[in-house]
């Protein structure tokens, strides 16, 4: 209950900040989704110069480009800033003040690092998601559920990559460029990750599951995602949480302050 | 006085140098971080070529198509400006009063600010991506009209450094500028041919496109990298017209924009 409290305060508090300059608020929203947008405008001129991916139509790889944009929008929502306060912290040596607070550190950071500044791709994810799908077959309750299921399994992922930078930055100043190096990385998740190959396809399934984002999302939207590759998914998802978490309280025990 | 602006610029550019290279851990990762998007547009345009059947898509073969690719990321490592919000935060801050109070003018200290990351950028960023290029689909830069290249590379330099000052230059009005940052880089990449090169949009977009600058930015200038153009030609005319227009607008919009800073916050 104390999390939920914290968590709504610190909404309110991103989105005052964010309406502190109205303008620039609108412009922002109005520039994320303008860039998110050219990800389905992509794929219609991709289309329409030639016969696209094997196995997807064109509506069906909309939908996957804006369950894309839905995960990585939401992760960056939720979790980005983590690693961002947790890196500012650290550098300007005002990371003890988070270890004092009157919660879990990693709870207090989750808590308080909502950016609502990032909301133009889920809204713009959301309108793709909701034109698109009115494009293909409709899935079933179970197949939504399901795929609600997955698609929080994406975002476990994106939690347990953002608290492996977290942890790190309490190790090595200056580590910014990590998460770089996942926003980057991540689009291997963009398209269909068949088109890889064998090899490809079971690396971004088991070893880096950028998966996760979209390809087994939709695939358990439209049923064709087996129990036995879910209960999979479900392990991987899991195990990536669970090495993260052990990192971020070693990493935890091993801070030694540097002042502030 | 020129001699004493371009020793400052000089010195400004050594500077800046030594301080991006204070973290080279960052240029490590980010240089593994470049061929990610050529991979996985190998990956993606392989499948689409092999699927459709055709050899040719828009006039470019698969080899063609990622050696554009190729190009069109290697002159954005030349051109791309992305100083916008560093002005912002420092006229939001009054730390501009910091720069202009040097003995030299702000567009001289921007101007080496900028290039010197962009040397750093070519120098580092180029040498992955060329090799991936060579290896993947044979595309050798040293085949290319150097002084052309060079040309094309320095003119649409000028003219992103100029369109991204006239962005930059509303932070002196609307002070947070993320959102007209956000829009600038929307219109850029996608119309310039960052992410798809411009014969693949419909004819009449490409027609429409040829009285925007954006092409100028990259399009052009990759396709003198892959050898498509490879002599002068009346692009590379419509090229400097845009340059200067651009730079001669920024120049006369920063006089008024300029004198709405009032050092707040300093």
């Amino acid at each position: 209950m104390r999390f939920i409290n914290l968590f709504l305060r610190s909404t309110q508090l991103s989105m005052h900040r964010e309406l502190a300059y109205r303008v620039n608020f609108v412009l922002k929203l109005l520039g994320i989704i303008t860039l998110e947008i050219f990800k389905p405008i992509f794929i219609v001129i991709m289309y329409s110069v030639s016969l696209g991916l094997p196995g997807w139509d064109l509506y069906e790889l909309i939908l996957f480009s804006a369950i894309f944009s839905l995960v990585t929008g939401l992760g960056a929502t939720l979790f980005y800033g983590v690693a961002y306060r947790t890196i500012g912290a650290v550098e300007g040596g005002t990371f003890d003040n988070i270890l004092l607070k009157p919660y879990g550190t990693l709870t207090f950071l989750l808590a308080r690092s909502v950016s609502i500044g990032n909301l133009g791709t889920i809204i713009a994810g959301l309108g793709v998601f909701i034109f698109a799908l009115s494009k293909v077959t409709t899935p079933s309750p179970i197949n939504f559920v399901f795929f609600l299921v997955v698609l929080g399994l994406g975002l476990l992922f994106i939690l347990s990559f953002i608290i492996f930078v977290s942890a790190f930055s309490l190790h090595f100043v200056h580590s910014e460029t990590l998460i770089d190096l996942f926003s980057i990385s991540k689009r291997f998740g963009l398209y269909p990750i068949t088109i890889y190959g064998t090899l490809g396809t079971f690396v971004f399934t088991f070893i880096v599951p950028f998966g996760l984002a979209a390809h087994y999302p939709i695939q358990a939207l439209f049923g064709s995602l087996s129990i036995i590759l879910f209960s999979k998914l479900v392990l991987v998802a899991a195990s990536f949480f669970t090495v993260a978490y052990i990192f971020w309280r070693f990493s935890i025990t091993k801070y030694t302050s540097a002042g502030g | 006085m020129i001699n004493m602006n371009l020793l400052g610029m000089f010195s400004l550019f050594k500077l800046e140098l030594k301080r991006q290279l204070t973290y080279p851990f960052h240029f490590f990762i980010w240089a593994t971080l470049w061929p990610i998007f050529i991979i996985i547009n190998y990956f993606l345009w392989q499948s689409v070529y092999a699927f459709s059947g055709q050899t040719v898509i828009r006039g470019m073969t698969f080899e063609s198509l990622i050696a554009y690719f190729i190009a069109a990321m290697v002159i954005g490592f030349a051109t791309e400006a992305n100083f916008d919000s560093w002005i912002a935060t420092r006229i939001r801050s009054g730390k501009l009063l910091t720069q202009i109070s040097l003995p030299m003018s702000f567009m001289h200290y921007l101007f080496s600010y900028w290039i010197s990351k962009k040397v750093i950028n070519v120098i580092i960023y180029s040498i992955p991506v060329f090799a991936l290029a060579y290896l993947f689909v044979g595309f050798n830069i040293f085949k290319t009209n150097a002084l052309l290249l060079l040309f094309s590379i320095v003119v649409a330099g000028l003219l992103t450094f100029s369109f991204t000052m006239l962005f930059a230059m509303t932070a002196f009005w609307f002070k947070d500028i993320k959102g007209m940052r956000y829009l600038r880089i929307g219109l850029t990449t996608f119309l310039s041919g960052a992410i798809l090169p411009l014969n693949f949009f419909p004819e009449s977009f490409q027609r429409f496109s040829n009285y925007l600058p954006f092409q100028y930015m990259r399009y052009i200038p990759a396709k003198v990298m892959t050898g498509e153009i490879n002599s002068f030609s009346a692009f590379m005319f419509a090229q400097i017209f845009w340059a200067v227009a651009m730079f001669l607008l920024a120049a006369y919009i920063w006089k008024y924009a300029y004198r709405q800073f009032t050092g707040a916050g300093a």
